[in-house]
């Protein structure tokens, strides 16, 4: 396959992107496009491609026999951004990229070099065969390539692993090495991104693509959970410290993917504070990425742990510190503040202290300094 | 007015008109930044502004109150209650946000005018940087900003020459260092919450009043606290400042040396500006990876120290990023351990085969040493991860990733000292002497009158020592006068 129709599958590359203005300039030139009745394959395979994401099937890219095919992706997104649902979009942007990072592990390395250059203007070389890097020490042989630090973190922080943090990264001149499937993550996780904040200036739709978005809107209900989250009484929650509230907020909101991390801190936390498996399994149960039986085997996972030193079951919630270093202490992060997160280093300190003082009405915490040590400093 | 008053007031106004000569006679020292039609200029005045809320509201029978009355005005004073009605809800500032100037005459000549107290600018480019809201300001990138500030650095000299007041007017204990948690005298101290019983009290809190009954609480006044500057201090922090230069901006990340802009920010410390355009459009999420990186936070012991074969393992120095570091990173803090609080196991361990410990670390191929009987991978691991902590360069956090921050305008004159925010090639850096080399004024002298309490300790300017002073009437050339003014402990005789 000539590089050419080979970049024409991925909706981000240069190739795509001018293809697609060949045959249709802007939205509003699409959208009259797709009017035509010999053009309806195209919103059929649109809609279809809307609707895996939805239900969590897997995206197949078209082949490309055909030029016009490109435009079923920009078509795809007009129907969700019309549709304009947080968790709709966000499950597209998840599908869609899945779907490249499993695409572009088929790929010559210097064709993924090739799309990062044209696509997102990323800076990546190549480290040299294995035999050129036969001579370099043992711990960054195994890395084909680098990139721009940079570029690498346009994307990096969106992962959440230690390994993506670049202090952890062989970082020199400007560059810091990865290896090829690191690559396709940065890609698709930068495609991810352009789906999730990208709007598009939404056209006047064309009678059978509007009958697409109706047919979905009907799916969404089946798929998508409208009913209002799990409420923690509002005493309790209002005794959470920024960080659980923090993360609370963004796990029952559907919108965001909570780091491995986030969702063991408010997992342990919301168990040892009393609530019970289904109701963490349900705080959850809104993330684009969700999978219920993995969520429920966590959560039971994070539940039951026995300890030899310790009475009560399950872990014990993830301290300050470490929150910290994953960026999840907003108060650490400069964004909040609360005097009693200075006295505590560990979530669950808070929680106890700021439960009694709500019990008994205290809203004056100058008794901090009084009675606590300062453990912290902000 | 009263005379304390008045004489503030005319320290104010000899400053302002030295700054506005120093603005005047000195136009091409002022460092204007590029792209200066898209940045935000802040300005914090001499003069505060203040202006009274109206407010309407309803009393308990449901009649209509006002309170305020909306007048508005500057004073040379902070102001706490409306100087015309009494009203409490009063609006007091002395920033001036949103500023934009179109050209470098625009800002310079509005300089000349206002000779403010401290000018800044964002170190974002904005499509619209007069708009008041952020969202309205459309953010199109801004510089990489560092602050390495003495103040962060909690070091030893501030035990000196630091100092805190107790804000109690009853009490108004003083002492020096950092201030304490709550005050030694008044600090146990409770008040009845009823206005009209008003008793106070100390020791343990009782819960209600034992005259009236009503609630009590404690009430901590906070503290008054003068920072002072000395050669020790500022050393540190430009010995931070070089490492942040040499090895993380310029050897990891690669940055060249002709886009990086360092300053000395005229009072505590340093900044550095990176004006490349490659680092304009990053987020704040990639800032903080940055601001990890350079400070050492988030390394993880167990990617680099490795047990191969019953052997601990550490990647020699050539290896690139943090892991190269490590070893130069565990000797500092073997050398420093006594100073390390922790107590882990190791700690004991570490002590008493110190030597050897360093000693192998040195070697052209570091080693961990076997002899440090008792360490393990983990141990080494976590001895890894804090020595990296304390090796990373010290930086004022929030400055880097806040990317709608303001920062001293260069060439300007920070008014906490008198001295000029001054641009330095990372050449002058190694020999720069701020109470030498950012000296505004030189020409003349002038009397002041040092304010008595807490010992003001002595400070060299122009090679010159000065002081201790307390209470004192004295002549003093020009520099050392401005500084003494600006610092807040003397006022004009």
């Amino acid at each position: 396959m000539s590089s050419f129709v080979q970049q024409l599958k991925y909706p981000f590359s240069q190739e795509a992107r001018h293809t697609s203005q060949k045959y249709a300039r802007d939205l509003g030139a699409l959208a009259d496009l797709l009017d035509l009745p010999e053009n309806l394959y195209l919103i059929e395979a649109a809609e279809k491609r809307v609707y895996s994401a939805l239900t969590y099937e897997e995206i197949e890219l078209p082949n490309i026999r055909d030029e016009k095919e490109v435009l079923i992706y920009p078509t795809a997104r007009l129907i969700v951004e019309e549709i304009a649902n947080p968790q709709l979009r966000a499950r597209q942007a998840e599908a869609e990229s899945k779907s490249v990072n499993k695409q572009l592990a088929n790929e010559a390395d210097q064709f993924a070099m090739d799309l990062c250059k044209s696509s997102f203007s990323w800076d990546v070389e190549s480290m040299g065969g294995l035999t050129e890097r036969a001579q370099l020490p043992i711990q960054i042989k195994t890395y084909d390539m680098k990139i721009r630090f940079v570029n690498f973190l346009e994307v990096a922080p969106d992962f959440h692993a230690e390994e993506w943090k670049l202090v952890n990264r062989y970082v020199d001149n400007g560059w810091t090495l990865i290896r090829r499937r690191e690559l396709n993550r940065l890609i698709s996780g930068r495609f991810k991104q352009i789906i999730q904040f990208g709007r598009l200036d939404i056209p006047r739709l064309p009678q059978r693509l509007t009958e697409a978005v109706q047919r979905i809107e009907t799916e969404i209900k089946g798929h998508i959970r409208q009913s209002e989250p799990f409420k923690i009484d509002g005493q309790i929650n209002s005794a959470f410290p920024p960080c659980i509230q923090k993360m609370y907020d963004d796990s029952v909101s559907g919108h965001v993917n909570l780091s491995h991390v986030a969702r063991f801190a408010l997992a342990a936390f919301l168990l040892r504070i009393g609530m019970s498996e289904d109701d963490v399994n349900k705080v959850f149960g809104h993330s684009p990425d969700k999978d219920n039986r993995l969520i429920e085997y966590q959560v039971e996972h994070i539940a039951s742990k026995r300890s030899m030193t310790s009475e009560v079951q399950g872990y014990f919630p993830t301290g300050c510190k470490k929150l910290q270093t994953n960026n999840l202490c907003p108060v650490y992060s400069g964004t909040t503040h609360d005097p009693l997160c200075e006295y505590i280093l560990n979530p669950l300190g808070f929680y106890s202290t700021r439960a009694w003082e709500i019990s008994k009405n205290i809203t004056n915490h100058s008794w901090y300094a009084q009675k606590k040590d300062k453990k912290q400093f902000f | 007015m009263s005379v304390q008053n008045q004489e503030k007031t005319t320290t104010t106004m000899k400053l302002r008109l030295l700054f506005h000569e120093y603005y005047s006679e000195n136009p091409k020292s002022v460092d204007v930044p590029n792209q200066i039609h898209t940045r935000e200029f802040a300005i914090q005045a001499w003069e505060y502004n203040w202006r009274c809320r109206e407010q309407i509201g309803r009393d308990e029978s449901g009649n209509e109150v006002r309170t305020g009355c909306g007048k508005s005005g500057k004073s040379f004073q902070p102001v706490i209650k409306c100087p015309n009605c009494d009203s409490k809800a009063v609006s007091v500032t002395n920033w001036i946000r949103h500023e934009g100037y179109k050209s470098r005459d625009n800002l310079l000549r509005n300089l000349v005018k206002i000779a403010p107290h401290s000018v800044y600018h964002s170190a974002a480019f904005y499509g619209f940087p007069t708009a008041i809201k952020m969202h309205e300001k459309e953010w199109m990138g801004a510089e990489l900003v560092f602050d390495i500030d003495a103040d962060h650095l909690d070091l030893k000299c501030a035990n000196d020459h630091d100092s805190w007041r107790c804000k109690n007017p009853t009490c108004g204990k003083t002492g020096t260092g950092k201030p304490p948690e709550i005050c030694p005298v008044c600090g146990d101290a409770w008040y009845c919450d009823n206005p009209n019983c008003g008793k106070i009290g100390s020791g343990n809190l009782p819960k209600t009043c034992p005259d009236c009954k009503t609630k009590t609480s404690r009430k901590l006044y906070g503290f008054n606290t003068r920072k002072w500057i000395c050669s020790k201090c500022l050393g540190v922090a430009r010995k931070h400042t070089i490492k942040l230069y040499d090895e993380f901006l310029t050897d990891d990340l690669g940055f060249d040396s002709d886009k990086i802009q360092l300053n000395y920010s005229g009072h505590r410390g340093y900044h550095i500006r990176v004006r490349d355009p490659k680092v304009y459009t990053l987020d704040s999420n990639a800032r903080i990876e940055i601001v990890h990186y350079v400070m050492g936070s988030g390394f993880r012991g167990s990617k680099a120290i490795i047990s191969q074969r019953g052997t601990n393992t550490i990647p020699s120095r050539d290896i690139p990023g943090w892991s190269g570091k490590i070893a130069d990173a565990m000797v500092e803090f073997i050398q420093n351990i006594d100073t390390y609080t922790g107590r882990e196991k190791w700690v004991k361990l570490l002590k008493d085969e110190r030597v050897i410990a360093i000693n192998m670390l040195q070697r052209p191929r570091p080693v961990l040493s076997p002899k440090v009987k008792g360490v393990g991978e983990k141990s080494w691991q976590e001895i890894a991860e804090k020595s990296v902590e304390r090796f990373g360069s010290e930086i004022d956090r929030p400055v880097t990733h806040d990317i709608h921050r303001v920062i001293r305008l260069i060439g300007s004159i920070n008014g906490k000292t008198g001295f000029t925010v001054t641009e330095l090639t990372r050449d002058d850096l190694d020999t720069f002497n701020p109470f030498n080399d950012a000296i505004a004024f030189n020409k003349g002298t002038l009397n002041v009158r040092f304010h008595k309490g807490p010992k003001i300790p002595s400070f060299v300017i122009n090679d010159e020592k000065y002081g201790p002073f307390s209470g004192e009437s004295v002549e003093l050339p020009i520099a050392a006068a401005v500084f003494v003014l600006s610092k807040g402990v003397a006022l004009l005789e």
